[in-house]
């Protein structure tokens, strides 16, 4: 008997660097909430799309261009990103994966982030900031749930691969990627202190 | 090929969710900063308009009576 798993769904996970993301970390955590101070525009953006929370998705979403830190943090991502790439095998055709949208997600408790995906992108994911105890992770959804019909639920103990859903742990460090397309979410924060960090979107050009 | 094809192949929820996410982004993004980019932009923008062309409002009490009948 042979079963394949065709079609998968392939999400990277990795440290951004072996070493040093602490620092880096410390700054960007600084420049976040400074700028969370100064985007009047974001936090006005903020309070109607992301109830609790800030984000400056609506405001300053090439955060790369804006500061020093965030392009430093832009680069190291890119290695990631055409590493994740070449697992996908993409024919990029000798043309470039840019990144385009960068922005800040800052979450305090009971603040979520429902349903959604990332249009007009090729890859996308977030680095995460800071992430206390107990922060959620980042809920991901098969991307053919919608055609499942009459499928059966999955067992409780069924594999990853087999759930409909699957939540990935996030870690301070920590960079995770996966294609545009893919829909997920942020269950609410049940901790007190924020969840801190910053997505951003590749395109193919 | 016309655009009211697309609507029909999604389900509700999905046209929802890309319609959401497309307003959203076009909103924070209204041009392309790269015109290489302008093609998808485009694109972007036309299956928006299909989607909310056919999307029922939320206190919709019919949210099908502005559908197309679907034609096989």
């Amino acid at each position: 008997m042979t079963i394949l798993s065709l079609f998968p769904t392939r999400v990277y996970t990795a440290k951004l660097q072996a070493s040093g993301w602490e620092a880096l970390n410390t700054r960007l955590l600084h420049e976040c909430e400074q700028y969370r101070a100064d985007d009047v525009a974001g936090r006005a953006w903020s309070k109607e799309r992301y109830p609790g929370g800030y984000t400056s998705y609506g405001s300053l979403n090439r955060m790369h261009t804006l500061s020093p830190t965030f392009a430093t943090l832009g680069k190291k991502l890119q290695r990631h990103v055409l590493s994740f790439a070449r697992t996908l095998e993409y024919d990029l055709e000798g043309r470039d994966l840019s990144l385009t949208d960068c922005w800040i997600n800052m979450m305090p408790r009971g603040v979520t982030h429902s349903l959604h995906l990332h249009p007009l992108s090729t890859i996308s994911g977030t680095y995460y900031v800071r992430t206390p105890k107990g922060v959620p992770g980042l809920k991901l959804e098969d991307p053919r749930l919608d055609r499942y019909m009459a499928a059966p639920p999955r067992t409780a103990a069924a594999k990853p691969d087999n759930q409909p859903w699957v939540t990935m742990p996030v870690a301070a460090g920590t960079v995770l990627l996966f294609e545009s397309w893919l829909r997920h979410e942020v269950p609410p924060n049940p901790v007190q202190t924020e969840r801190v960090s910053i997505s951003f979107n590749f395109n193919w050009f | 090929m016309s655009n009211g094809p697309i609507k029909l192949l999604l389900p509700e929820l999905e046209a929802e969710v890309v319609s959401e996410a497309l307003e959203l982004y076009l909103r924070a993004r209204p041009a392309p900063l790269d015109h290489r980019y302008e093609y998808r932009y485009r694109a972007a923008h036309a299956v928006l308009e299909v989607l909310q062309r056919t999307l029922p409002e939320e206190d919709d009490p019919l949210p099908g009576r502005r559908r197309q009948p679907i034609e096989d």
